[in-house]
């Protein structure tokens, strides 16, 4: 392994590959940071050019993109509140609080610094617990994901903020967008009210765009008046504080980093769940474990760092189905597979066997690409940061077209503009009444898998709840659900009191300098 | 028009606010009948199934997810209903009239453009829309009116067309 490793770093530095690697890096960060485009785009864009490369240099080139798109997406969430991909979208909530502090950069440096961590664990695991992993993965059946589902419901509870009915109501309102379409299990379609544009359900993006970015976009255009020309949408930093990361920072950001990575990785590791997902659990849990759960959502790194590092860590870890059992875990990695196969490489068990030399330089060229990643998010932070200092009149209009050429650019449609445009009054109104648009989202998210692998064990049982507890890991993952929602009680309970005596103590100290006025009068 | 709800903010324009309670039984009730509407007229209409019988069939997670809405809906208002005499914490909701008008153009003319593109092509629309958007929002300066609105679509055209290979209408 050593040796194949070693090989690996001497295929990979050489100036043709990491030339590849740098414009596929460069392609990913850009087309990423763009909102409606994705790190998916970004390899649907250079995978034509790896026809004419080595086998090395067209996936290291690929993956370039792919890690890079992740990446990318939350430059614009932390700038412009507009997610570039979906993952990211877990990534604004205090990214862009961050922004309007006056933060912007020092957001991007730890997203920049968090991605790579997650990215690099990722692989890191993958190299030594690729086949390990693979042949779990193939222990979970429809039961075991239903409960695992379960449990990425109560990112709902977690992240419904003071209101848990509120959570909980957006999260249902979520979960019912995502039944419409075709049902998983009879194919009839369902609440499309004879629409075909609604037969293959509302896209993510679409409501993505419409529900974050452009509904956050006009709240800025409600509260920005015409005559109020010198207004920037972004503040600058007041000091060197604002722009960077601390040692110590960065110090309290490692176990964050940590926690996310090992989520991400195994989200990872699992097909069909996907990078989104896992940034939402990595900023749930980053929320949980903190001391001041009550920061998050308005402008903390811990809240850019978790979501930020589990997303890049899925980048890794995707590898894991595709590699061990020629499985995508997702579109991008599909997508991959493509590009494998442009290249004569088929992924799968028998490529550790065929050709396990460019097993690892995939290992490595992932390695690769975090440090290019570095290198040009640095030389690109200039750009990002005069973004940030552009007037709203040039910024909103800008945005706008963004969102309607991101849109029209999924499936070249007209309609899904406007069905953004709906979702954007429903944004504003949601975000107006102090609704959690995330809990609606994740609910959108995994109402689809939910149901699929619901209905499916429950037909396996013939409408029994028991398959849901014949397995040890059934009973291990209910403890995990449990135990998730004892701490969102426990929370609760405990930020109520906490409201309650700081009231009680600020009264009380109303009314002994009331009475000392008194007193001296 | 004077009136508890209603007032000025430092840019003199028309603030609504509502209370807690208000809010909340405004979106709760909204919530509550959109939830029963779909269950009641919907569910079972649009949605087919070879065995309405069985359990589970394309209608049980929908409607599950009706009934958590209308239980949350009722929560909602109970909750605002039980915090509204206390003396901390309380919420209020306010929607600047003047700014709901400024969106409410917004967005026409974002509609505007997608329906223009269904006959015109994509540049032009994109830059009048810009360009109108622009000037709305308080843009005075000619040269950064015409440089955006000309120079930002014919980028995001070149890039989809040349290098997505995606053709725009």
């Amino acid at each position: 392994m050593l040796e194949m490793l070693a090989n690996g770093v001497v295929n990979i530095l050489t100036p043709g590959v990491l030339l590849c690697l740098l414009g596929g890096v460069t392609v990913g960060l850009i087309l990423g940071a763009i909102p409606g485009l994705s790190a998916t785009m970004a390899i649907a864009l250079v995978i034509p050019f790896t026809y004419y490369l080595t086998p090395t240099q067209a996936i290291v080139m690929c993956l370039g993109a792919f890690n890079g798109g992740c990446f990318g997406g939350s430059v614009s969430a932390i700038l412009l509140a507009t997610p570039g991909t979906t993952a990211a979208s877990a990534t604004v909530m205090d990214g862009y609080a961050m922004a309007q502090k006056g933060q912007a950069t020092k957001a991007i440096k730890t997203a920049l610094f968090s991605s790579m961590f997650g990215c690099m664990f990722a692989t890191i695991l993958l190299i030594f617990v690729a086949e390990p992993i693979a042949k779990y993965a193939l222990e979970i059946g429809p039961a075991e994901y239903t409960i695992l589902m379960l449990f990425a419901m109560t990112i709902i509870g977690s992240a419904s903020g003071e209101n848990v009915f509120k959570g909980l109501a957006a999260g249902a309102l979520g979960l019912l967008l995502g039944t419409i379409g075709f049902d998983p299990m009879e194919g009839s379609t369902r609440l499309t009210f004879g629409m075909v544009k609604l037969s293959s359900g509302i896209d993510l993006v679409v409501m993505l765009i419409g529900l974050l970015a452009l509904s956050a976009i006009m709240i800025q255009v409600e509260n920005h008046a015409p005559t109020n020309q010198k207004a920037t949408v972004l503040p600058p930093p007041k000091g060197p504080e604002d722009e960077k990361l601390s040692r110590k920072e960065i110090k309290s950001l490692i176990p964050t980093w940590f926690r996310s990575a090992l989520i991400g990785s195994g989200i990872g590791a699992l097909p069909g769940l996907g990078t989104t997902l896992a940034a939402w659990l990595g900023y749930d849990t980053a929320k949980r474990r903190s001391k001041h759960p009550e920061r998050f959502g308005t402008g903390i790194i811990e809240g850019v760092a978790g979501p930020e590092a589990a997303n890049n860590a899925v980048c890794g870890s995707n590898m894991i189905p595709l590699l061990t059992m020629g499985i995508p875990g997702d579109v991008t990695a599909a997508l991959l597979v493509g590009a494998f196969m442009l290249q004569g490489l088929t992924p799968g068990p028998m490529i550790f066997r065929e050709d396990p030399q460019s097993v690892y330089n995939i290992y490595v060229g992932l390695l690769a690409s975090n440090l290019i990643l570095l290198v040009m998010t640095f030389v690109m932070l200039k750009v990002f940061k005069q973004v940030s200092k552009l007037s709203p009149t040039v910024i909103i209009p800008c945005v706008c077209m963004f969102c309607m050429v991101g849109v029209y650019a999924l499936f070249t449609s007209l309609e899904d503009i406007l069905i953004m445009l709906i979702f954007t009054v429903v944004g504003y109104i949601l975000m107006k009444f102090g609704y959690p648009v995330a809990c609606m989202l994740v609910g959108f998210i995994l109402s689809p898998m939910l149901e699929k692998y619901a209905r499916m064990a429950l037909t396996m049982s013939d409408g029994h709840f028991n398959i849901f507890f014949q397995k040890p890991l059934d009973w291990v993952l209910w403890a995990v659900v449990v135990i998730s929602i004892v701490t969102i009680v426990r929370s609760r309970v405990k930020s109520a009191r906490k409201e309650k005596a700081e009231y009680l103590a600020s009264q009380a100290a109303q009314e002994g300098a009331q009475d000392s006025g008194q007193e001296e009068a | 028009m004077k009136s508890k709800h209603l007032s000025r903010n430092e840019h003199n324009e028309l603030v609504l606010t509502l209370s807690e309670l208000e809010g909340e039984a405004i979106i709760g009730g909204v919530f509550f009948i959109a939830a029963l509407v779909v269950r009641v007229f919907f569910v079972n209409n649009q949605i087919r199934t070879m065995n309405p019988d069985a359990f589970p069939n394309p209608r049980t997670l929908p409607a599950l997810y009706c009934y958590i809405l209308m239980v949350m809906a009722v929560g909602m208002v109970a909750s605002a209903f039980h915090r509204r005499k206390r003396a901390y914490g309380l919420k209020s909701y306010a929607f600047n009239l003047t700014g709901l008008g400024r969106i409410a153009v917004v967005l026409l003319v974002v509609l505007g453009a997608t329906v223009a593109m269904y006959y015109l092509p994509y540049i032009p629309v994109n830059a009048v829309m810009l360009a109108i958007l622009m000037i709305f929002l308080g843009q005075r300066n000619k040269l950064v009116i015409v440089g955006v609105s000309i120079v930002m679509p014919i980028l995001v055209w070149c890039l989809f067309t040349y290098g997505l290979k995606l053709y725009m209408p």
